[in-house]
């Protein structure tokens, strides 16, 4: 396919790129900076600038849009610019695609929706495991406005009828982050704010490739995780001990990731490909 | 009270600012344009531009005020109607970026710098019927504030990510955030060339679901929202007792509405935009029904 990849440089799009170029799809990257990565056209541009965006989608046709570009964390600039960037550039963007005819959007949102992550103090989520129908009313600015995208994907989905679909990624890692994760294991506490997920940056490719070419699909919000979280530990325990009184509405598999990712797998099919365990050893 | 309105000049605003200067409390009106109401000061500024929202957060409401030598003082409560009114006046992408940073912009400064209760004007059109492509029927009747929102225009979505901005900071700051899902909003002088052509044709307000608000008894639900602590978020439709129409609601619902289901069984004339929960959370009762309202032939 003919891809618009908005934000492919930052560190989930050039991973998720990779793959797609591997799958033989065709990738122009619209960023504020250039990629570089051969085989991928660079287009320079702002997605607030509703010309910019037009024009990219000018030098199509596209077949479908991948909207990455984001300030992806709070605290990089002001909220009020963050919410700005992150809400108005994924107005324009889905927009703008809508108009342009692209009859497949795939836009990053984040688990972070779910609102323990940027939380001021120590948030409990609804219910555990975390799914797609678990409430989302997060207290920070980062995480509202993944709530508003996923709200206007919904409205321009509904205007369009364009297939829309919304990744509630978790942290994205690649083969170079495994080397730290033992330093968690003794002392798992800082990763409690990201539900002990993840998602390997290759996976997250594999599960956009199949969200790309599946047809049909309406509007969806799908989390991107790993099957398993990112601990050797019992998931049983750390819900015990980490998100005390939360009830806990289906059994856990051992390591199982507290994300639940069983729509992606149902929807799309995807499996892992990879794991940390691939890379780190495990202690007994 | 001491509050700060943004959007005072506009149609609601004009009259719930008069409504509120008349139960004595002190107003100043934030907007582009000045309101000219004697007992309410006029400050031009633009809710887009946060640095503007920020420095009128604290503020004299008045020349008066300098008389205290205390120095610019914090409002008690922030209600805020500034926007882009309906969908169709401005491109969309425009109407969706002055409502949502608007929006944005006054919670963030208020909480932020302290004010422990916001009023924001929302919409009806968040429904998803009033501004939608085609004819679209709501997925059932009445419209009350636990429907699953989700409007296909950009004035509808901008207001529904206005009432989840809401949400959060309410959870942030654990203040008292409290939204407006305002109806068709209607001025003492509209009476009598609005309503009478609806004995005729009521499908003109359809969109609408055939619902009103008399513009002063918004203005008493603002002042009920004023007066009433401690509910955390909240949603409140805000709507009159009845529908705009003469037609009974057995009539409405079977020409206009025939597929879509009933929650509960409804009154004859009942607004079918339910203003139950202002009713029953903020003990609103109506002093406009437009059947007094409207001159007699």
């Amino acid at each position: 396919m003919r891809i618009l990849f908005t934000g492919g440089s930052g560190k989930a799009g050039r991973m998720a790129i990779a793959v797609l170029l591997q799958k033989g799809h065709r990738v122009v990257n619209f960023d504020l900076r250039p990629l570089g990565m051969p085989g991928v056209t660079d287009l320079a541009g702002d997605v607030t600038d509703p010309a910019a965006v037009t024009a990219a989608l000018a030098a199509g046709p596209f077949e479908a849009l991948v909207h990455f570009a984001a300030i992806p964390r709070p605290l990089a600039v002001p909220d009020a610019e963050m919410f700005r960037v992150n809400v108005l550039g994924t107005e324009i963007v889905l927009h703008a695609a809508a108009r342009a005819g692209v009859g497949k959007m795939v836009i990053a949102s984040s688990e972070s929706i779910y609102g323990m992550c940027y939380a001021d103090g120590t948030m409990q989520p609804e219910r555990l495991p975390l799914d797609e129908t678990t409430a989302v009313t997060p207290m920070d600015s980062y995480g509202l406005s993944k709530v508003a995208n996923e709200a206007v994907a919904r409205m321009v989905q509904r205007q369009s009828g364009a297939d829309v679909l919304c990744l509630r990624m978790t942290l994205v890692l690649g083969p170079e982050d495994y080397a730290r994760f033992p330093q968690d294991f003794a002392n798992p506490a800082p990763r409690r704010r990201g539900s002990f997920a993840y998602v390997d940056g290759r996976d997250l490719g594999a599960a956009l490739h199949l969200a790309l070419t599946a047809q049909g699909l309406g509007f969806q919000i799908l989390n991107v995780a790993q099957a398993e979280s990112c601990l050797p530990l019992a998931s049983a325990d750390l819900v015990r001990r980490f998100f005390p009184g939360v009830p806990v509405t289906r059994p856990l598999g051992p390591t199982e990731s507290l994300v639940c990712t069983a729509r992606l797998r149902r929807l799309l099919g995807h499996v892992d490909g990879h794991s940390w365990r691939d890379h780190v050893a495990v202690p007994r | 009270m001491r509050i700060l309105f943004t959007g005072g000049s506009g149609k609601a605003g004009r009259h719930v600012v008069a409504y509120l200067v008349a139960q004595g409390h002190r107003v100043l009106n934030f907007d582009r344009v000045p309101l000219g109401l004697a007992g309410a000061h006029d400050l031009t500024g633009d809710i887009t531009d946060a640095g503007q929202v920020y420095s009128a957060m604290r503020s004299h409401a008045g020349y008066d005020e300098l008389e205290t030598g205390t120095g610019a003082q914090l409002f008690d409560a922030v209600v805020h109607f500034a926007a882009v009114p309906r969908h169709g006046m401005m491109p969309d992408t425009e109407t969706f970026r002055v409502n949502v940073m608007g929006t944005y912009n006054v919670l963030e400064a208020a909480l932020k710098m302290g004010i422990r209760k916001v009023i924001i004007a929302s919409s009806e059109t968040t429904y998803g019927v009033c501004f939608s492509d085609g004819v679209v029927d709501p997925k059932v009747l009445p419209l009350d504030e636990d429907y699953d929102i989700d409007p296909m225009d950009s004035y509808g979505m901008s207001k529904k990510v206005n009432e989840v901005t809401a949400q959060s900071f309410q959870r942030r700051f654990g203040a008292d955030v409290y939204a407006l899902r305002i109806g068709n909003v209607v001025e003492p002088h509209e009476y009598a060339t609005l309503f009478p052509p609806l004995a005729d044709d009521p499908g003109l307000r359809r969109r609408i679901t055939f619902s009103y608000i008399d513009a002063r008894d918004l203005g008493q639900i603002v002042d009920l929202c004023l007066q009433k602590d401690g509910l955390g978020f909240q949603i409140f439709n805000a709507a009159n007792d009845t529908n705009a129409v003469p037609q009974p609601n057995a009539e409405l619902l079977a020409r206009f509405f025939p597929n879509v289901p009933l929650s509960r069984p409804v009154g004859d004339v009942e607004g079918l935009l339910s203003n139950r929960k202002i009713r029953a959370v903020l003990g609103f009762r109506q002093r406009h029904d437009w059947r007094d309202e409207v001159p007699k032939a």
